[in-house]
């Protein structure tokens, strides 16, 4: 299991093409977050998204996220079963589920990263559109990363069934349309018909798709954090078990 | 010494489709064996059940004496597969992915990298990467990272595909060198017969995934070796001008009472005439005998399934 960490970590290190979609994401929120600064500047957008607003605005784009998330996932999973590194680690002796579990760890890992470089971005272009005259306590602060974090968490989970499809199809493009097409569209659809039946937003609440968006703003509660937390992880064990239990006896071509 | 590898009545279905059918071999250690058969024949599925990443429908399978599912899985830390084809990532180097590969198997000592590449052959590609590579250097890869961690069992499935000639001879030697001088054992299937008969020491005939023949170098030898057929009248007299005459006692008396004489192939008239001039009339002469492609043809039930 060691082994195969630092193994994803070396081919995650060498990996050019997460260095692509890692730099695409950072373009693609600091332009936003610049084209928002702008509009409000020129009388437009709305007065909600101000300041820090523009901060949660950005790390709550979960289309951004379940788009770079699937093509991770396309590219380090699946990938590694068309150039056949996942069929030589079996061969050489690694169990399946130290598989899964590595492989996982480093694809939770990337989205960490990529959450990261959206809110370090967006930080940069707050810092330079409002200077640092915003006034921020240390427990703001604190509060902040907080968020980070906990919300990287929860779209960690969020993207956890593109492990699933990864090892259960192999094929890059079911991968794709499961992160964009399910996972975003088909929440969105969710969360929308929840505004209209309050059990499928009783039903949400109980997975990492509805809980995350009270962690969007400064008054978030530590019940929040903790909620977000223990329905990540369970959702998470539970998508990891059912990764396992498939991978666990199926045939590697 | 026991087996390395023993399968008893393997069997895997695929759709109602048998690709292995009762198959029963055992693999001894410190000896190149060579599985020979068709397309479809069912050799690469061998080859996935006992590297792991298949699983049989019925049987059983011996590894290093254990046949526990989980011994096994631990055993095959021994061994060294290229399956198929070989296992690397594109965009990185030829010492990367050999790095890689060293990390997953949790070998420590980076040398082995520069040892294996010079091993074969493949120490000057510096900085290009895999992709770039041509289907030999590919090839000569895979192997590379086959023998990555000293493995006492040698996997390998076409390993001579796309290589140069010198390449194949390099690649030859190699393994005959990693048989005599480490006596590892390995297990080669590929489709050129005459290639494989200057390695493999044993031979398993494969077809419609059953066994059709396992056979020692000797055996096939004596199976594909080119005679003369003599026919006469007193084969004893015979024997004995091949004897103190042709000074050879390289023949064999066959039951139907022909003579097989294995020398003088190119020398028919010659040795007539040494007969004629002892007394013998020979009734036929006539060269025969199987080539390796004859004899694995027979061995598979005829030219027609061919």
């Amino acid at each position: 299991m060691y082994n195969l960490l630092r193994c994803e970590l070396f081919k995650l290190r060498k990996s050019k093409l997460f260095l692509l979609i890692l730099g695409v994401v950072i373009a693609y929120s600091a332009l936003t977050s610049v084209l928002r600064y702008s509009s409000i500047q020129y009388g437009g957008g709305s007065e909600a998204i101000y300041g820090i607003d523009m901060y949660f605005e950005q790390l709550s784009n979960y289309l951004l996220i379940a788009v770079a998330g699937s093509l991770i996932a396309t590219t380090y999973v699946c990938m590694d079963f068309d150039n056949k590194t996942i069929q030589d680690a079996i061969a050489c002796g690694c169990s399946r589920l130290s598989i899964v579990l590595s492989k996982s760890l480093i694809y939770f890992f990337t989205i960490l990263i990529t959450t990261v470089s959206i809110s370090v971005a967006s930080s940069v272009i707050i810092s330079m559109a409002y200077g640092f005259g915003m006034e921020f306590s240390a427990v703001s602060i604190f509060k902040l990363i907080a968020i980070t974090l906990t919300t990287s968490f929860a779209y960690s989970a969020c993207l956890s069934p593109c492990i699933l499809l990864s090892f259960l199809s192999r094929k890059p493009v079911v991968v794709l349309a499961g992160g964009i097409f399910i996972l975003f569209l088909g929440i969105s659809f969710l969360k929308d018909a929840a505004q209209m039946e309050p059990a499928i937003l009783t039903i949400l609440s109980f997975t990492p798709y509805g809980i995350n968006d009270a962690l969007f703003t400064l008054d978030a509660a530590t019940g929040d954090f903790l909620k977000t937390i223990i329905v990540s992880i369970a959702f998470m064990l539970i998508i990891l078990a059912v990764t396992h239990m498939s991978f666990r006896k199926s045939e590697v071509r | 010494m026991k087996s390395i590898l023993q399968t008893n009545g393997l069997t895997k279905v695929y759709d109602d489709t048998y690709a292995l059918h009762e198959v029963s071999i055992s693999i001894e250690p410190g000896r190149i064996y060579g599985l020979i058969g068709q397309n479809g024949s069912g050799k690469t599925t061998l080859m996935r059940l006992i590297a792991g990443l298949s699983f049989p429908t019925s049987g059983t399978l011996e590894l290093f004496g254990y046949t526990d599912e989980k011994k096994i899985h631990q055993e095959r830390k021994r061994i060294g597969c290229m399956i198929e084809y070989p296992s690397f990532i594109p965009n990185m180097t030829a010492k990367d992915n050999l790095k890689l590969h060293r990390i997953m198997r949790g070998i420590p000592n980076a040398e082995v990298e520069e040892e294996l590449l010079q091993i074969v052959g493949l120490e000057d590609t510096g900085k290009k990467k895999a992709r770039d590579f041509s289907l030999g250097m590919k090839q000569r890869l895979g192997i590379a990272i086959a023998l990555l961690g000293n493995p006492e069992f040698l996997i390998l499935d076409e390993p001579i595909n796309g290589l140069d000639p010198l390449g194949v001879v390099e690649v030859r030697n190699l393994l005959i060198k990693l048989c005599t001088e480490q006596q590892k054992t390995i297990l080669i299937s590929s489709h050129n017969l005459p290639e494989l008969y200057q390695v493999a020491t044993d031979y398993i005939i494969i077809h419609d995934g059953e066994i059709r023949e396992a056979v020692t170098l000797k055996q096939l030898e004596e199976h594909c070796k080119r005679y003369l057929r003599l026919e006469c009248d007193c084969p004893e007299k015979l024997a004995a001008i091949i004897e103190y005459e042709l000074h050879t006692d390289n023949y064999k008396v066959m039951p139907d009472r022909s003579i097989r004489l294995y020398d003088f192939l190119d020398d028919k008239e010659w040795i007539m005439k040494v007969f004629f001039q002892n007394g013998i009339i020979v009734t036929n002469c006539s060269t025969e005998g199987d080539t390796l492609e004859d004899y694995f043809i027979s061995t598979i039930g005829g030219a027609e399934r061919v």
